[in-house]
């Protein structure tokens, strides 16, 4: 079962860990809306972005900057930058 | 997997393992890829068929840290371990990567972009597992509601002072080994709600 999320990259071990905890997903329960879909682009850079500065405070620019590589790393997103 | 694969993948660890050895022990910007190819006993050239340039070394090792630095608070913090016990196993695999850790401190502005992304991302998800943690304790008021970021940045700044200091604290070994526990200690007291003695 043991995966990473395409869209964030998160290890994926549990069902609980994946989105409606459907383990036929390929991102996480992070990357999920509300009805199980998958974020777009921008709605998950502005999580991702939101996560870093949550987690360390980080200036606007610099996280949202950070996000974008980072994202633009994982196959959900690779391409796009 | 085959034995190809296995073999590649065999040389791949190898050459990791030799790079981390000597950014460990030399730093960031000094190591080249001669260097390592000498470390990890395969031919200048066996290291581009793995990592196209140093940078894609130097943030695959990067990554390869992160991981497992990552994994280890994740998987104490899932099993409702303590706050204290989440911290002590994050003083535990800095202790057991000291060098690197602080290498890693050290170096940060010569570093790719894309590796310092990387530490960025792999601090974000050590944050993320400590103040998940520290919610459970907040929530029952056996700690002072403190944001995530600065409860990590506050606890990140005593233990990295103590690292770039190193040589102020010890005079030859570890000094998470050390000074680890006192940290800890100290840490865990200036959070801690005192309840009044009856």
């Amino acid at each position: 079962m043991a995966t990473q999320c395409i869209a964030c990259g998160m290890p994926m071990e549990k069902s609980e860990d994946f989105a409606k905890q459907d383990t036929s997903k390929n991102y996480c329960r992070y990357c999920a809306r509300p009805d199980g879909s998958m974020q777009n682009y921008e709605e998950k850079l502005k999580s991702l972005t939101s996560f870093i500065i949550r987690t360390q405070g980080l200036v606007q620019q610099v996280a949202r900057e950070s996000a974008r590589e980072m994202m633009s790393k994982l196959p959900a997103w690779s391409g796009t930058k | 997997m085959n034995k190809r694969s296995l073999q590649k993948e065999q040389t791949r660890e190898k050459i990791l393992l030799a790079a981390h050895r000597l950014f460990a022990a030399n730093g960031f910007a000094t190591v080249n890829t001669h260097d390592i190819s000498v470390e990890a006993e395969v031919s200048h050239g066996c290291i581009f068929v793995h990592f196209p340039t140093r940078s894609d070394l130097i943030i695959a090792v990067i990554m390869r840290f992160g991981e497992k630095i990552a994994a280890r608070v994740h998987v104490l913090e899932e099993a409702n371990h303590s706050l204290k016990t989440v911290l002590r196993a994050h003083v535990d695999i800095i202790k057991e990567n000291e060098s690197f850790y602080t290498q890693l401190l050290r170096d940060n502005t010569v570093l790719p972009r894309e590796a310092i992304v990387q530490t960025i991302a792999i601090q974000s998800a050590v944050s993320h597992h400590i103040g998940k943690a520290a919610h459970k304790e907040i929530k029952k008021g056996k700690i002072m509601a403190i944001a995530d970021d600065l409860l990590f940045n506050t606890w990140m700044a005593l233990l990295h002072y103590y690292l770039t200091n190193k040589q102020l604290f010890v005079v030859s070994g570890s000094v998470m080994e050390k000074h680890g526990g006192k940290l800890l200690d100290h840490f865990m007291k200036l959070i801690t709600i005192k309840t009044r003695e009856a």
